[in-house]
């Protein structure tokens, strides 16, 4: 009866054992349960304890001990990965502000979903712009899971990431001078090349100082890549508030669009949204395109044999 | 892997891990009972509490796994035995010193009540 209790516990905290980290159980498991049985034998099979009094004390050692290992266990991991963490989060974080516009402005104005633009509805426009951004999250945390194994990425991501905001911070007063000069307006036809000019140089020096400070020709792609997708996101985002905080310029300016008398609809309002939110789509389509073909250019020179591939050229 | 933590002030279950390691060289359920017959039942540490412990304790240098057990024939290959490092021992005197240091201000200002303790018990 006692050997049928005894193995019997030994079998319920073999249980409670797989509970704790891996690392933890592989280094420790045999010994803990060897404790264990000992333990076991003196205090409850010599009646110094009873069962329910030895199994209570167990509960709470284990409760205890397993909240602490579970704790070190994850700081170790965050204390790893806290930089990459911290980027997903600022990338993840911007990705669902856009979703939670999105649906915002749709609430708002629900006839933007079925009113006609261009050739279709601007559902389209809304649905395109949504999956968009679920798609680049995902994107953003493949790049960001290759990222995390090294610190080299990890730094190269951080830093790319801040190019990415500072793009899209360029491309949100553009959008800013769009709505309110027009987007015919000498500002806006001066503020939109210069935007796009800095993004080109940004994404390229990015991926060369990247390769040349050691990173691979390809680091340098991604990082260049994920720059135009964290450009892009910004951008997306300004586009969608546009639509939330200044509706009516918006619908202004698109009563002298060529697009919208052509396709002489109604509801300029519906209109004006749809447009916003496809410009939108199509900067989050163009932006990581664009970035890696510039980013490849960029870690290509970035290369010690690429410079020198170029200065021969030059030399010729 | 050694850490550039300070050694003291030590925590209750390092103290007398250290201290009951200090006597030589003992496994698990070891280290268990002679932490609570030197607390006087004070500090009762779990098979999950003692653990965790001693993998901080190896983790910062204090202590170290024994190559080998004391008497293989008699003894479970599944028991690991533990002993005290220099850089541990260095610890349990400091906080020893520091205990002490505590007891010589306490007598000095009359703050001690009249007992006596036996060790052990």
């Amino acid at each position: 009866m006692s050997q049928r209790r005894s193995a019997r516990a030994r079998r319920i905290y073999g249980w409670l054992m797989r509970l704790y980290p891996a690392a933890h159980q592989r280094r420790f498991a045999q010994q803990m349960l060897q404790t264990f049985e000992d333990h076991y034998r003196d205090a409850v099979e010599t009646g110094e304890k009873s069962a329910l009094g030895f199994w209570l004390g167990v509960a709470a050692d284990t409760s205890w001990s397993l909240a602490r290992e579970r704790g070190a266990a994850l700081k170790d991991l965050f204390g790893e990965r806290t930089a990459s963490m911290k980027t997903a989060l600022a990338v993840a974080a911007t990705a669902i502000g856009i979703l939670l516009l999105l649906g915002l402005r749709v609430w708002l104005y629900p006839e933007v979903l079925s009113a006609p633009h261009g050739g279709g509805s601007a559902l389209g426009s809304v649905v395109g712009l949504a999956i968009f951004v679920v798609v680049y999250t995902l994107v953003a945390v493949v790049l960001l899971r290759a990222g995390a194994s090294s610190v080299e990425r990890s730094a190269a991501l951080r830093r790319a990431t801040l190019l990415g905001a500072v793009v899209g911070g360029c491309a949100l007063v553009a959008i800013a001078v769009d709505t309110l000069a027009g987007p015919e307006s000498t500002l806006s036809l001066i503020v939109w090349p210069l935007v796009m000019l800095a993004a080109l140089i940004g994404w390229g020096l990015a991926s060369l100082l990247t390769t040349r400070a050691g990173g691979s020709w390809r680091l340098g792609v991604v990082v260049a890549l994920w720059s135009g997708m964290v450009s892009a996101l910004v951008a997306a985002a300004a586009e969608v508030a546009s639509t939330l905080l200044a509706l009516p310029q918006l619908a202004q300016n698109e009563l002298s669009n060529p697009d919208y008398l052509y396709w002489g609809q109604s509801d300029i309002q519906s209109y004006a949204i749809a447009s916003a939110f496809a410009l939108g789509m199509m900067g989050l389509i163009l932006a990581p395109i664009v970035a890696s073909v510039v980013g490849g250019v960029g870690g290509w020179l970035g290369r010690t044999d690429g410079l020198v591939a170029v200065r021969e050229e030059v030399a010729s | 892997m050694e850490t550039s933590k300070p050694l003291i002030p030590l925590t209750p279950a390092v103290f007398y891990i250290l201290l009951a390691l200090a006597a030589g060289e003992r496994h698990g359920y070891q280290i268990m009972k002679q932490v609570r017959r030197d607390s006087q039942d004070q500090v009762r540490m779990g098979t999950g509490t003692l653990y965790g412990s001693l993998k901080r304790m190896l983790a910062d240098g204090l202590i170290e796994e024994a190559g080998e057990r004391p008497d293989p024939a008699l003894d479970d290959e599944r028991r690991r035995y533990y002993r005290i490092t220099d850089r541990g021992r260095q610890a349990l005197n400091a906080e020893l010193r520091r205990y002490g240091e505590v007891v010589a201000i306490a007598r000095q200002r009359r703050l001690l009540p009249t007992f006596s303790v036996e060790p052990g018990q």
